[in-house]
C-alpha cells in the first residue's frame, strides 16, 4: 500500500478557483442551508447548471456527451461543491456512481442512452443493492428476474434506496440464475425505470424524520432485454469494483466541514480558547485530503487502489464522526435543531444522521477485512 | 507531470544500504550502553552524507531539501542512534545560517524550551540548555542565545562546560549542559541575517515527524510479518478478525504518517516558513498515529514485543520519545488551531487545500 503525494498541475490549480468563483455567485453566503456533505437537496435547476459548466459527468468521453476530464478534475470540482454544501443531491448518484460503472460496463446502447442525460444533469439514478435480508452479504439478495419474451420479470424488495422517489432509474442487483453452489454466481444488474408498472416506493423515514431512504417494492416489473447492465451473469464482480469507486471521494471525509466553518464564523472570540481541538481536527482533515487525492491520482494514471480506497473511507468517515464529537465538546451546551444559530442546528443534524456515515457505502468492520484481505495478499 | 516527490532513489539505496549494515538491532542495543554507534557515524562521516544539504562554503556536502528529508526518513525506518537530523536539517542550516564552519566531529542542536535561557554579551554566554541530544559525544552544541543586540548563533564546545548526562525513553542521551559564562571565540559566534527561531521551531518538528513516519513504516512491517507468522489456535493470528482490523487501523495511521510527512516537507522545501501550516498538521497527525501504531504493534505481537531481545522496542520507544520532542501533538495542535483562528470561516478553505503545486 502507498500514497503518493499529489502535485496540483497550474490547469487543475485554474479549476478550484473557477469553481470557487462560481459558487461565491451561485451561492451566496446566506442565500441557502448548507447540506452536510452529499446527503444534499435535491435540485435539478442547480444540477443542470452544474452541467452547464461541464461539471457534471466530467470523466464521460466527449462522444458520450461528457468531459472526457480525469478523476483529479472531478475531485476538485466535487471537494468545492461539498465544502460549500452546494445541493448537489439530485445527480449525486447519477453523476458518482451510475455513469463510471456505464462506461466500465454498460453496452454502447445504455452509454448512448444514459451517459449524455447523466452529463445533461437530467438524469437521476438510486442504488438498488440491499434488501431487508442483504446488507454487508449482499451475495444474499433474493430479488430474481425471470425470463420473459423480450426480458426479464423482476420480483423483490430493495430497502435503504436513497432518492428513489425522486430518481428516474435505479441499478438493480438480483438473481438472474438459481442459487448454485458458487453464490456469487447467477447475479446480475437491471436498470429499471422506476416509473414502470409493479414498482412501489414507500418511504422510510430517516430517525429525525427526513426522508431520503425508501423501500422499493417490486412485483412482475418487466425489464426489457437491452437494460441488462454489463454481462448477464457478472453482477457480482460489477458491483464489487462499483464498490471500489464509491468509496474514497471527498464525500467522505467533507460531511462535516461546515460545522468547523459555522463554529468559526459564528463563535470566532470563543474559537481562540479551543485552537488545541480545532488544530487537532484541521491536522487531519489536512492529512485525510492528501489521501483522497493520492486515490484519485491513482485513478487517473489507470491504477486500481482497492485496499487505499478502503483505508480512505475508514479514516474519513470515523473523522467526520470525530468532528461531530468535538464540536459538540467544544459548544457546551445541547443544540436545538431548530435553532436560529446555522452552527447550532447543523450540529443537531450532525449529531443525529453521522452514525450513518460508517455505515453507508460499506460498513467500517467490512472496510477493513477487505483492506485486510488485501493487505496480506500483497505481502 | 511530477507525481512522485522522491525521484532521489540512488541516495535512498546508498542509504539504506549503509543503515541496513552498521544500524541493526545488536549494534542498537551495543550503541544503547555505549551512547554511540561509531561504525555507522564514521562511514557517514566517511562519504560526507553527514553533512547533506548543508551548503559546501560551511564545510556541507550540498544538495537540496529532498535529500535531507529521506536521510532523516530512513534514519528513523532503521532507528539509527545518532545526530543526524541534528547535523543536517536543524543544526547543520542553523550553524550555516549564520556563516559558522561545521565542526570537525559530530554536530547537535539545543532544543528550544521555555524553561531554559542563553543569554550572550560580547563574548560570554551564560546560561543553561536542558536535553540536548548526544551532547557529551558531539564536537558542537549549535544554539541561538539572546543578546543586547539581537539573538546570535553559538557554537558551544561541550568540553567547555558542565555537562550533566540524560537519556530519552529510547536510551539515546539527551544531556544537558551549564553554562557559567564562558568565552566563545569568534569563529563560534555568527550573526543570523533575521531571527532563526520561527524557522528553528519548524525544522526540529518536521524532523520529528519524519524519523517518527520512518519508525512507523518499521513497525507496520514487522508486526504484520508477525501476524502472518504467528500461530495460534491452529492458524496464523493475521486471519482473526479482531487482529486483522487492528493491522489495517495500525496500516492506515501509518501510510497517514508518511504522505503528511512527505506532503509537508514537500511544503517546506517550496515556501519555508510559510509552511508552517502543513508542517503543524502533520506533526499533529504524525504524532497521534505515533501513539496509535505503537499501541496497535505491542498489542499484536504481545508478550514477545514487550522483551529487550525482540526488535519492536527499538522502534516504539523512539516513537514514544520523537513525539513529545520539538513540540507535542498537543504544542502543534494549537500552532495550526491558532492559524485556523486567524484564517477564519473565509479563509480556512483555502488554506486547508493548498497542497502541492508545480512551480
Amino acid at each position: 500500500m502507498h500514497f503518493v503525494p499529489v502535485v496540483l498541475t497550474p490547469e487543475e490549480k485554474a479549476l478550484q478557483s473557477e469553481v470557487r468563483t462560481f459558487l461565491a455567485e451561485e451561492l451566496p453566503k446566506g442565500s441557502y442551508r448548507p447540506a452536510l456533505g452529499m446527503n444534499a437537496e435535491h435540485s435539478p435547476e442547480f444540477s443542470k447548471k452544474l452541467a452547464a459548466r461541464g461539471w457534471l459527468g466530467m470523466v464521460i468521453p466527449p462522444e458520450y456527451g461528457g468531459q472526457g476530464r480525469s478523476a483529479v478534475d472531478r475531485f476538485i470540482v466535487v471537494e468545492e461543491l461539498l465544502a460549500a454544501g452546494a445541493p448537489v443531491g439530485a445527480h449525486w448518484i447519477a453523476d458518482r456512481q451510475t455513469a463510471p460503472t456505464l462506461l466500465r460496463f454498460g453496452t454502447e446502447t445504455q452509454r448512448r442512452r444514459f451517459l449524455p442525460a447523466i452529463a445533461a444533469g437530467e438524469c437521476y439514478f438510486s442504488i438498488g443493492m440491499s434488501e431487508p435480508d442483504a446488507g454487508s452479504d449482499l451475495a444474499s439478495v433474493h430479488t430474481t428476474a425471470t425470463k420473459v419474451d423480450g426480458g426479464w420479470s423482476l420480483s423483490g424488495t430493495k430497502i435503504w434506496t436513497t432518492g428513489a422517489h425522486r430518481s428516474h432509474f435505479f441499478v438493480a442487483l438480483c438473481r438472474t440464475s438459481a442459487l448454485g453452489v458458487d453464490r456469487h454466481q447467477g447475479l446480475s444488474q437491471l436498470i429499471v425505470d422506476l416509473s414502470s408498472p409493479g414498482i412501489k416506493i414507500n418511504p422510510i423515514l430517516f430517525l429525525d424524520g427526513t426522508h431520503d431512504f425508501n423501500e422499493v417494492v417490486l412485483e412482475d416489473v418487466f425489464v426489457p432485454d437491452d437494460m441488462v447492465l454489463g454481462e448477464l451473469g457478472m453482477g457480482w464482480y460489477q458491483v464489487t469494483s462499483e464498490l471500489a469507486y464509491e468509496r474514497s471521494g471527498p464525500d467522505r471525509f467533507l460531511s462535516t466541514w461546515q460545522l468547523l466553518k459555522t463554529y468559526l464564523a459564528e463563535r470566532s472570540e470563543r474559537a481562540i480558547k479551543v485552537a488545541e481541538q480545532l488544530g487537532g481536527l484541521t491536522a487531519r482533515f489536512w492529512t485525510i485530503r492528501q489521501l483522497s487525492l493520492s486515490v484519485a491520482r491513482a485513478l487517473q494514471l489507470g491504477q486500481s487502489p482497492e485496499v487505499e480506497a478502503a483505508i480512505v473511507k475508514d479514516l474519513g468517515t470515523t473523522f467526520e464522526q470525530e468532528v461531530v464529537a468535538v464540536m459538540q465538546s467544544v459548544m457546551e451546551d445541547d443544540p436545538d435543531p431548530g435553532s436560529s444559530s446555522l452552527f447550532e442546528s447543523l450540529l443537531a443534524q450532525a449529531i443525529l444522521v453521522s452514525p450513518s456515515y460508517t455505515i453507508r457505502g460499506g460498513t467500517t468492520e467490512v472496510l477493513r477485512s477487505v483492506a485486510a484481505h488485501g493487505l496480506m495478499s500483497r505481502k | 507531470m511530477s507525481t512522485s516527490v522522491s525521484d532521489n532513489g540512488l541516495l535512498e539505496e546508498t542509504l539504506t544500504r549503509l543503515f541496513s549494515e552498521h544500524s541493526d538491532a545488536a549494534s542498537r542495543q551495543v550503541a544503547e550502553s555505549s551512547g554511540w554507534m561509531p561504525g555507522c557515524w564514521e562511514a557517514m562521516a566517511e562519504s560526507g552524507l553527514i553533512w547533506i544539504g548543508v551548503p559546501e562554503a560551511v564545510g556541507g556536502l550540498g544538495g537540496d531539501l529532498d535529500d535531507v528529508c529521506t536521510l532523516i526518513r530512513l534514519a528513523g525506518r532503521h532507528a539509527v542512534p545518532l545526530p543526524l537530523a541534528e547535523c543536517t536539517l536543524i543544526g547543520g542550516w542553523l550553524a550555516a545560517l549564520a556563516g559558522l564552519q561545521l565542526p570537525n566531529g559530530p554536530l547537535t542542536v539545543a532544543i528550544p524550551r521555555s524553561d531554559d535561557a542563553l543569554r550572550i554579551e560580547g563574548n560570554r554566554v551564560r546560561g543553561r540548555l536542558s536535553r540536548v541530544p548526544w551532547a557529551n559525544q558531539a564536537a558542537a552544541v549549535v544554539a541561538v542565545a539572546d543578546g543586547p543586540s539581537g539573538p546570535r548563533v553559538v557554537l558551544i564546545d561541550p568540553t567547555q562546560v558542565t555537562v550533566a548526562a540524560g537519556h530519552n525513553l529510547a536510551g539515546e542521551p539527551r544531556d544537558s549542559l551549564h553554562l557559567d559564562g564562558i568565552t566563545l571565540e569568534n569563529g563560534q559566534i555568527g550573526i543570523p541575517p533575521s531571527d532563526p527561531s520561527a524557522e528553528l521551531l519548524l525544522r526540529g518538528g518536521l524532523s520529528r515527524t519524519l524519523l517518527m513516519a520512518g519508525a512507523m513504516e518499521t513497525i507496520t512491517t514487522l508486526t504484520i510479518d508477525y501476524a502472518s507468522q504467528r500461530h495460534q489456535f491452529g492458524r496464523a493470528i493475521a486471519s482473526f478478525q479482531a487482529v486483522a482490523q487492528r493491522l489495517v487501523q495500525m496500516s492506515a495511521e501509518s501510510e497517514m504518517a508518511v504522505l503528511a510527512g512527505e506532503v509537508a516537507a514537500r511544503r517546506f522545501a517550496d515556501v519555508g516558513v510559510d509552511a508552517t501550516f502543513e508542517v503543524a498538521a502533520a506533526n499533529a497527525t504524525v504524532s497521534r498515529a505515533a501513539s496509535e501504531v505503537a499501541a496497535h504493534a505491542h498489542q499484536v505481537h504481545a508478550a514477545i514485543g514487550m522483551t529487550q531481545e525482540y526488535p519492536l522496542h527499538h522502534f516504539t520507544r523512539r516513537l514514544w520519545a520523537w513525539r513529545q520532542e520539538w513540540g507535542s501533538e498537543r504544542y502543534w495542535s494549537e500552532v495550526l488551531g491558532q492559524q485556523v483562528v486567524i484564517c477564519g470561516a473565509d479563509g480556512l478553505w483555502a488554506n486547508v487545500t493548498t497542497g502541492l503545486e508545480e512551480d
